[in-house]
This record gives C-alpha cells, structure tokens and sequence, in this order.
C-alpha cells in the first residue's frame, strides 16, 4: 500500500464556468447605457468566485436596470415595483445557500420600495443590493425620480424638478443596523468590480450606490463627475476599496478613511461636493436576521408536514 | 582524576587483586565470591527519583483509545449521517413529486373534498393535469436506484451505527481488554489476521453507503448518467474512498503482546500494515521480562525493535510510547484515528516512565502524514533531553561529614534492567572500601574508546534498603546492552535530525568555506593596503623631493612617479566640457513617436457593446468582456473614428488610417485628434 489507490473516477466532474456561463438573453438596454458595465462586473465576479450558477439569483424590482435578472445566465426574479427587497429576504430566509444580487433603481429603491428598503438594510441578511442611480425614471420615459437634480427638466417638471433631490446615502447612514455602505460610478469599471467585489465578500447586507448614466434620458447628469474626476473623492484606506494603482491615479481627489467611523462618513456625504467614491461605512459585528431565518432548515419533510398538518388541526372549516 | 580517597592501609598488592576480582566478574569469568563484591538488595540511585508505588493498568491503552475515539468519531458520524439525511429527503422529495405527477381522478376526487367533487369533474381536471409537458420524468431505472439508495440510507440511519472500536484480542490479551460501552471485543486466534478479514467485511458494509451516496449526489442533481455512472458505482471499493469516507470505517483494533509480534505473529502485522488498510494494531510491552525465558532470551528481547520494523513499512504510521507518558500516547491516539493509514502502536505498559527515561524504549512517532522527509516524519520529542546520549538527574545526598551533596547522574539503560528481577545478578555491589580511578560512571565510560575502556570498568551509583548509596559495576554483557541501546537512541536522534553527522559535516564545510573566504578578503585587503600605503609613501616623497628642489605644483603633473593613482591631480576645463558634447553627438536626437496603431484602453471599457456595433471583427471583448482591438484590418477608420466619439468611456484611440487611400481622410483624421491625445 503506498497511499489510496489512485482513481480519477473518485471525483465528480469538476465543473469550470466562464463568462458565457453567466449571460442570459441579449441586453437590451440603450447603445451607451451603463447598466451593461454592473451586468459585466457582476458576471466577471461570479466567474471569479465560480458561483454555480444554478446557485445564484438575481432579483429585481421595475425600471431600467431591474431587466437586470433576465441578461444574466442564473436564476432570477423579476418583481413588483419597489418589492425587490423583500422578495430577496425571502429567499435568503430558507436558502442561506444562494448568492443573491439585487438590482434596483432610485425610483423602484427610493420612492415606492422607501418602506422596504429601510427594513431591508436593518435585517442586513447576506445578500448584495445595486442601486443603479441615474436620476430619472427611464423606463417610462423620463419622469422626476426621488434623486433628480434639482432644475432638472422632466415630463413631469418640464420647467425643472422642483424639489431638492433625496441623497440615499445621508439617508442609510441614518438607518438601524446598516453594515456595508460604499458608492462607486459606472464609468469606471475597475472600481465599479473592486466595489461589487467588496460588497460580495462583506457577510451581511452590501449596499452599492452606483451612480449610472443614462445616455438617452439624463445625459449629462454625471458628465461634469466624468469630464473632470477632481469632482469625485475617492475614499482610500487599508480596510477601502482597493483598486490597482494606475486606477486610483485616476483620480486627483484622494482622502483616508476608515469604514467604521460612522460619524466622518456622514460628514463626507453631508458635503455633497465632492462627491465620495469608496467604502463609507462598514460593521461586521452587526446582526444578520438571516441567522434567525434559517432556523430548522434541515428538518426532515415528514417533521414538516406532521408540523403543518398539527398547526391547521386547530382550525376547522 | 583522583576522585576517591585511598584507603591508607590498603596495599598496592591488596588493591590489584581486588581488581582483578572485578574485572573477572565484570568479564564473567566469576570473582563473585571475593570480598570485594557483595550481593545485597540495592537498586540504582536513579530509579528512586522516576518510579511510583502503584502498578500499571494493562487497559490503559485501550482506554485511551476507546477516549480518543469518544471525541473524534461521532462528530464525523453525525455530519455523515446529517449528509444523507439531505439526500435521502432530496430523493424523497424527487419521487413524492412523481407520484404527484398523474394524480389520477379518485385522488383528485379526494383532494377537493365532498364539496367540490359536485363542482369539479375529477375525470376533466386529470386530463388536464396528466397532459402537462416539459418536466423530466423518472424511469423504471432510475426510480430502482432511488429506492435502493434510499433503503441504504434507512438501513444506515435507523440501524444505530457500529460501536467505535472492534478489539480483536488473543486469550492471554484478555486483561487489556476493558469492558466498556462503544468496544466491542472478539476473541481470535491471530489478531492481526483477524482484523484484515473484519475490516474488509466492514469496509464492504460502508461501500455500500457509499455507493448509495454516490448515486443520490448525482440523482437529486439528475445528472446520473447510466452509461458513465453505473461502472464507475460497481468499482467503488475501501481504496477508492476519500480520505474523509475513509476515516468513517468502523475502527478495528488487533491487540496482541510485543513477544508475540515479534515472534509468530509477524507475518501477520506485517501484511497487515503493508496493506494499507486503516487498522490499529496495538502491541503491548511489558517493561520487565519473565525470568524463566533465560537470560539470552531476556537480552536478545532488547534487541528487537518493533517499532523500528514497523516504519520499515514506511507508509504505516507507527509509534511507540508508554502508558506513564499519557499526553504522548493520547497524540498519537488522536493522529491515527484522524488519518487513513495502518497503524502501529508500540505501548510500554508501566506506572512510571522509566523504560523511556532509560532509553529502553524511547519514545517516537512516525507520521508519514507529516511530510516526505525523516525530519519531518520522525519526531522524537517527549523524549526528556533528546539531545543528550542519557537524561541527567540530581539527587541530593549527605556527604560523610553530614553536608547536603547534590549528585547529577545519568539515568542509563542499566539503571532500567537491573528492575528485572532476572538481570539482578548482572550487577554487583563493590565493597566502599575499594576506592579507584578504574570505576568510570557508565555513562562516561560508553564514551570512551575502545583502548581506554579495556583498562577501566564502568559502574553506577545504588542506594540499599537504608538508602545508602554505593557503587556498583555491572557484567560487560549488560553493558554491551546498554551500549546498543545508546546506538539506537543516537540511530534514532540522527533520522530526526538531533545531531545529524550530515548536517555536522555541511556546517563544517561552510565553516571552511567561510574561514577561507575570510582569509582571502583579509589579505587582499592587507595587499591593497599595503599598495596604497606605499604610493602614498611615494607621492609624498615626490612631493617633497619636488618642493625641495623648487618645482612648483602644477608642475607635478609630468613628473608624476609610475605608481601615481591613475586620477590626474587637476583636470583641463575644455577636454570635459568637449567630452560630453561628443557623447550628445553620437546619440541619435529623441523624437517623440506616437504609435499609429488603433488601441483601446481597455481596462476603461464598460462593456456597452457600441464599438461592437458598428464592427464586431474590428472591436472583440476579452476573458473580461472589456473591448480591445480585434484585427485592425478589418474595418475602416472611418469606423474607428465613428467609435471613439459614440465612447461612453472614451477610451478608443483611433490612431492613424491604416489605408491612405480611404475617402475624406483629412476630415477624419481631425475628428481622431482628439481621441489621440
């Protein structure tokens, strides 16, 4: 005997994924649209982790970006206006297992699923959740979204928007429990995947503002941040998002930050201007609500129906 | 060397006959009888300090391991079982879900209760239920395997699993076998051969689960493929297992006593631990010898080692401990257990580590798991001082005049076997009256060459019943076994690496190496020294010479002696300045060149597919989906101009046209300018 008996049959077939493995149907977004970089850096992330694709779920609400689950070559759920969150919590309650993503946008995030949204950032379950901000409803066509600039002329605001726009970062800095925070732009892929990475590998609820461009019915919304990166602040740090050096040299504007200190975050976002790129604010410690959801999961399905059958044996019709 | 103080009376001739009565007892050529010697019940000094009263407990190693495995096995049981559990609900739930599949009208009928059975025709709904398409459905085949998985895994779960240890044992082994809840003894004439046929016969009873497993991991995937998966199920056998699988085994044990396994037995452990089968073999020495056996046999005993033979199995892990050294004998419970090989446990069954402290039976272990290496495979610690021949003990003793004295001695093998009750006589008692240089403690006198010891006679320190301390010379057979004890412990340090002759002799050549190199720097330096030191000698003597006879300084260039250093004292302004323009002149002027090549900055690519658009042969995505030049050949400038303006991320780089004939190429080219900043 010198060691087990060598046998390559022992072992399953081992299974590579590429990229292919990932993509769905052809995206049909806008020529210029900067969703088809977040599909990309998703994909990219899902190859690098070889997550079974049969084990991951993308769950969306409505808009734009929410067309998101139907590019992407792995389970999805394409939901009501503003209920991707809770949707996404159902899954992580009884399948711990999946990796889920969400994509959502400021009208479906923001404005109908506001409720959902602060529930969701205080169940903190493990999951990652894309904001996709290009500051307008685009799906139906240009509609004042709750993230439009002010003066910003919409079908609804022909003579501009006429509200200050909400800011969702001042806003979750603000909310119980939140544990992962960072924003990062479309336009820059690098930092775009370094930032979704993070969010990935953070366990609890990873939240990503990504501010988006829409080529057909905000153009111009971000070209001043794009034109001129000076008007950005990328937020560096050895607990931040760590991008090769050559990318971070793309922008002039730099400053130290450290996650956990919630009190400099709020005052970078309160700030406005610059605009922050990077990791604002992230606490590990911070309970999960799926650790108590996935209670009893490996309960035999006879327990289970004896269960069921026991509860409505104290109901009669 | 004069330790001892001469008796005043004892005469010169007196002193050489006893002597002679030493050396002729020592040599076994009898002088027991004279004065000088005497046999009285004394013991060595040493083993006062290492041996307890109590007696050993021959079930201690088996409870230990029975302990060991408490700890180690039913967590990995219970993770196993809690694997099948899942699988046999995901088969049961594959199935429950085809039995839903066509319901049929009764259970249609009976599931919308009296109620709706007059509002619902049941015979309708099963048609329409029954002509659903599109799902997979499980054939006679595959619900045949599903079954027999799932009565595999409900034989396994619901059958209460084996006990943790199976102890095959001979009949004189029945003293080590502890009635305990989890053994399980067997009586068997060749324990060793007993535990080959009980762990295939056990091993086969786990393929079977892990046949079963196999075939659910692909089942609740439906991804079994008869024609690939049914060879590869047959063939599943112990070797085929992982490591992991392995360890589940039920844990046979084959007791039996050293003698025995180094005697009739051999062949059988032998095979066994060439097998590979993952078998505890458990053999128990006892620390003393029978005394009816005779003495050749009692020293020919010592020279077996079994432990030894057993890492001459080299892929068997092998140990040899004692049952006074807990932490170590529980090690290397835990090691075995923990991985899949053969295993040989070598237990000195005794209430005090004397045997190990003597190196009588030193403690080892050989792990083959630990690396490929004897350093790394062989590890000798718990051993006290390993990196000495004999560990050295203080005993405190009052000196004639009534004054504390602490004696370092070294605790010997001999100091081990004169306990056996058959070796007493190995060992005599010298009269205190006989004071000589002659008497070298033993452990100094292994130490000596073969011409001095011929002259002198090793003895060691006994304390009678009145705990008097005496000396003692011991036969030259008893010595020659303690001398090869000395050269397995030193075999032993060697292989794992405590005084290594190989290592001694690489440090010494890198000494060397280093010394000589040392020498050689040293005198080069010295020789420059010496150069610069003697043209510093010459140029002030020119100096001087030349300041002497009215020469002014800037003339001293020309008469500059032949040892001057090469560097002139002052350089000429215009050959310096001439120098470098001569060097610019021969390097070609830079031009500052700008590749007309088209390129994409591709790690800014944001995958929008535009540029794809307008010519996928021209624009590709890499592994990244991020774009980058395809075949340039393949498009147009015109279309690479027309893709860096629709950009989002603006980083195409049109470069120059390819084509000089293209139409509108001024246009273009200053449409490009800015894409090629």
């Amino acid at each position: 005997m010198f060691g087990l008996k060598s046998d390559p049959s022992t072992e399953l077939p081992e299974r590579y994924f590429s990229l292919e493995d990932y993509e769905g149907g052809v995206a049909r977004w806008c020529p210029g649209c900067g969703d088809l970089g977040v599909l990309t850096a998703v994909q990219r992330i899902c190859r690098a982790e070889q997550l079974p694709p049969e084990k991951v779920v993308c769950v969306s609400g409505i808009g734009c970006s929410s067309r998101f689950p139907h590019y992407v070559g792995t389970y999805g759920f394409h939901g009501l206006h503003g209920r991707p969150l809770p949707v996404a919590c159902g899954i992580k309650s009884r399948r711990p297992d999946l990796t889920v993503w969400v994509a959502t946008g400021d009208g479906d995030c923001c404005s109908i699923g506001a409720g959902h949204w602060i529930h969701a950032l205080r169940y903190n379950m493990d999951m990652v959740v894309m904001l996709f901000d290009n500051s307008v409803y685009g799906l139906t066509k240009k509609q004042t979204s709750p993230t439009t600039p002010q003066g910003m002329s919409t079908n609804t605001h022909p003579s501009g928007a006429w509200l200050p726009p909400l800011d969702p970062l001042t806003a979750m800095l603000g909310m119980t429990n939140v544990s992962f925070l960072a924003q990062t732009v479309d336009w820059n892929p690098a930092h775009l995947h370094a930032t979704l990475a993070a969010a990935y590998r953070h366990k609890g609820l990873g939240f990503v503002r990504i501010l988006q461009r829409c080529p057909t019915y905000s153009a111009g919304v971000f070209e001043d941040l794009q034109r001129d990166p000076s008007r950005l602040l990328m937020l560096t740090g050895p607990r931040g998002i760590q991008v090769e050096p050559a990318i971070a040299n793309m922008f002039p504007n730099k400053r130290e930050h450290d996650p956990s200190d919630l009190g400099t975050a709020r005052a970078i976002c309160e700030a406005h201007d610059p605009v922050p790129i990077g990791l604002l604010f992230q606490d590990e410690s911070r309970p999960c609500y799926d650790a108590f959801t996935n209670h009893g999961l490996g309960m035999p399905t006879a327990d289970k129906v004896a269960a069921l059958e026991k509860e409505l044996d104290r109901f009669t019709v | 060397m004069d330790q001892y103080p001469r008796l005043p009376g004892a005469s010169a001739e007196a002193k050489a006959e006893w002597l002679r009565a030493i050396r002729d007892f020592h040599f076994g050529r009898g002088g027991a009888a004279h004065p000088a010697l005497s046999w009285r019940p004394a013991a060595p000094a040493t083993c006062g300090l290492v041996v307890p009263a109590a007696s050993a407990d021959p079930t201690a190693p088996l409870r230990e391991l029975l302990e060991v495995a408490r700890t180690e096995v039913p967590a990995r049981r219970e993770a196993f079982a809690t694997q099948l559990r899942t699988l046999r609900d995901g088969l049961a739930d594959l199935l429950a879900v085809e039995d839903q599949r066509d319901p049929g009208p009764e259970r249609l009928r009976a599931s919308v209760g009296a109620f709706g059975a007059d509002l619902v025709d049941a015979s309708a709904l099963d048609g329409i239920l029954g002509a659903q398409r599109g799902s997979m459905r499980v054939d006679g085949r595959r619900r045949q395997r599903i079954e027999q998985a799932l009565a595999v895994f409900a034989r396994y779960l619901d059958g209460g699993g084996p006990p943790l240890l199976t102890v095959l044992h001979t009949e004189a082994g029945r003293e080590a076998v502890p009635a305990m809840q989890g053994l399980v003894a067997e009586l068997a004439e060749d324990p060793c051969r007993a535990a080959l046929r009980s762990f295939d016969a056990a091993a086969e009873r786990f393929c079977e689960v892990v046949r079963a497993l196999r075939t659910a991991r692909l089942e609740v995937t439906s991804s079994y493929d008869a024609e690939r998966h049914d060879p590869w199920i047959a063939t599943v056998d112990w070797e085929t297992l992982s490591a992991e699988e392995l360890s589940l085994v039920p844990t046979i044990v084959a007791v039996d006593s050293a003698s025995r396994l180094t005697g009739e037995a051999m062949p059988g452990w032998s095979r066994l631990l060439a097998s590979g089968r993952p078998v505890q073999v458990l053999a128990l020495a006892s620390p003393v010898h029978d005394p009816e056996q005779g003495l050749d046999a009692v020293f020919s005993s010592y020279r077996v080692e079994l432990g030894f033979l057993g890492i001459g199995h080299r892929e068997a892990f092998v140990q040899q401990t004692s049952t006074a050294c807990a932490e170590h004998l529980r090690e290397g419970f835990r090691r075995a257990l923990g991985g899949t090989r053969a295993a040989l446990h070598v237990v000195v069954v005794e209430p005090a580590p004397l045997s190990v402290a003597s190196r009588a039976h030193p403690l080892f272990r050989y792990d083959p798991d630990s690396g490929g290496s004897w350093a790394r495979r062989l590890d000798v610690s718990g051993n006290p001082d390993p990196e000495l021949d004999w560990p050295v003990t203080t005993l405190t003793c009052l000196a004639p005049g009534g004054r504390a004295k602490e004696l370092e001695l070294a605790v010997t093998f001999v100091d081990h076997a004169l306990q056996e009750s058959a070796l007493t006589g190995e060992a005599l008692v010298v009269s205190d009256e006989y004071r000589s240089d002659d008497l070298v403690p033993l452990a100094d006198y292994l130490r000596l060459d073969a011409e001095t010891a011929a002259r002198r006679l090793p003895c060691l320190w006994v304390q009678d019943e009145d705990q008097d301390l005496h000396r003692a010379v011991p036969t030259r057979r008893l010595t020659q076994a303690c001398r090869d004890r000395l050269a397995f412990w030193r075999s032993l340090q060697e292989l794992a690496g405590i005084h290594s002759e190989h290592v001694e002799r690489a440090l010494e050549r890198a000494r060397d190496e280093a010394r000589q190199g040392r020498e050689e720097l040293e005198a080069q330096r010295a020789a420059e020294l010496e150069q610069v030191r003697s043209e510093a000698v010459g140029q002030a003597a020119h100096l001087l010479a030349a300041t002497l006879v009215g020469v002014g300084v800037e003339d001293l260039v020309g008469l500059a002696p032949v040892t001057a250093p090469a560097v002139p004292v002052s350089t000429p302004a215009a050959p310096a300045a001439a120098a470098p323009a001569a060097a610019e002149a021969e390097v070609p002027a830079a031009t500052a060149t700008i590749s007309s090549e088209p390129w994409i900055e591709t790690a800014l690519c944001t995958s929008c597919n535009d540029c794809r658009n307008i010519n996928p042969q021209l624009f590709v995505y890499d592994d990244n989906k991020q774009a980058k030049i395809g075949d340039p050949s393949a498009g147009t400038f015109a279309q690479l101009v027309k893709a860096a303006e629709k950009c989002p991320a603006r980083c195409i780089h049109p470069g120059q046209p390819l084509d000089p004939n293209e139409k509108g190429l001024d246009k273009l080219i200053a449409r490009a300018a800015p894409f090629n900043r």
